[in-house]
């Protein structure tokens, strides 16, 4: 299907490609379908476009590439609810929404409330980890790297 | 707002299965134990109402992520 994106023009995407957020985004419930877009200039971000709505649309990285210390435990339960049981941890995948700032360096990336996907079924869920070191805006990078 | 007294020990119940007690009250600070059924889930309003001010922010951002990642990189 063809879906107008917010920061890529008009794309075609495939069923495989849209995530069902049954209970949407935290303030954003009423938006449940997203497609994720892989970005052909940059490996580093991704975009989860809702799929009729075109100014919904997030921007997404792998936590682990910008804090490889990035450590969280998440609820069973939470989990469950988009069918990923405690045994089949590898079909999960974990993003982050990045907040653009004007440059890289003044970027932030929420480390309370990540994306996860169950790619065996295609449903996602944003989680509040139990960790209190993380908040909803760190720094993509510190001062003295992205220059 | 329905608004009750109780006291440390006591609970009030919210529909067929959600519980909650108040466990300690303690220098300005209440200790509350919930019991309810998996599927509802419980969080801090600050830190849910911070995570959805997050998303609407990251949501208002009018920088282009193409620009901001490949010519920055």
């Amino acid at each position: 299907m063809k879906i107008k994106t917010k920061y890529l023009g008009d794309l075609e995407v495939s069923p495989e490609q849209v995530i069902k957020f049954d209970s949407g985004l935290f303030g954003f419930e009423q938006y449940k379908d997203f497609a994720l877009i892989d970005v052909a200039e940059n490996v580093y971000f991704k975009v989860l476009q809702h799929v009729e709505e075109s100014y919904v649309a997030f921007v997404l990285v792998n936590p682990w590439d910008f804090f490889p210390d990035y450590d969280i435990q998440l609820s069973d339960d939470e989990l469950s609810k988009i069918g990923i049981q405690a045994n089949e941890e590898n079909d999960m995948l974990v993003y982050s929404i990045v907040t653009l700032g004007d440059s890289l360096k003044n970027s932030t990336c929420n480390l309370l409330a990540p994306l996860v996907i169950n790619t065996k079924n295609n449903r996602g869920k944003q989680l509040i980890v139990m960790e209190d070191k993380y908040t909803t805006k760190h720094k993509l990078f510190q001062e003295e790297i992205g220059e | 707002m329905l608004i009750l007294n109780r006291k440390v020990g006591e609970s009030l119940v919210i529909g067929d299965d959600i519980e909650l007690k108040v466990l300690e009250i303690y220098e300005g600070k209440v200790k509350v134990g919930i019991k309810a059924p998996k599927a509802i889930s419980v969080l801090r309003k600050e830190i849910y109402e911070a995570v959805k001010m997050e998303n609407q922010e990251s949501l208002n951002a009018t920088k282009n992520p193409l620009d901001v990642f490949v010519k920055n990189k």
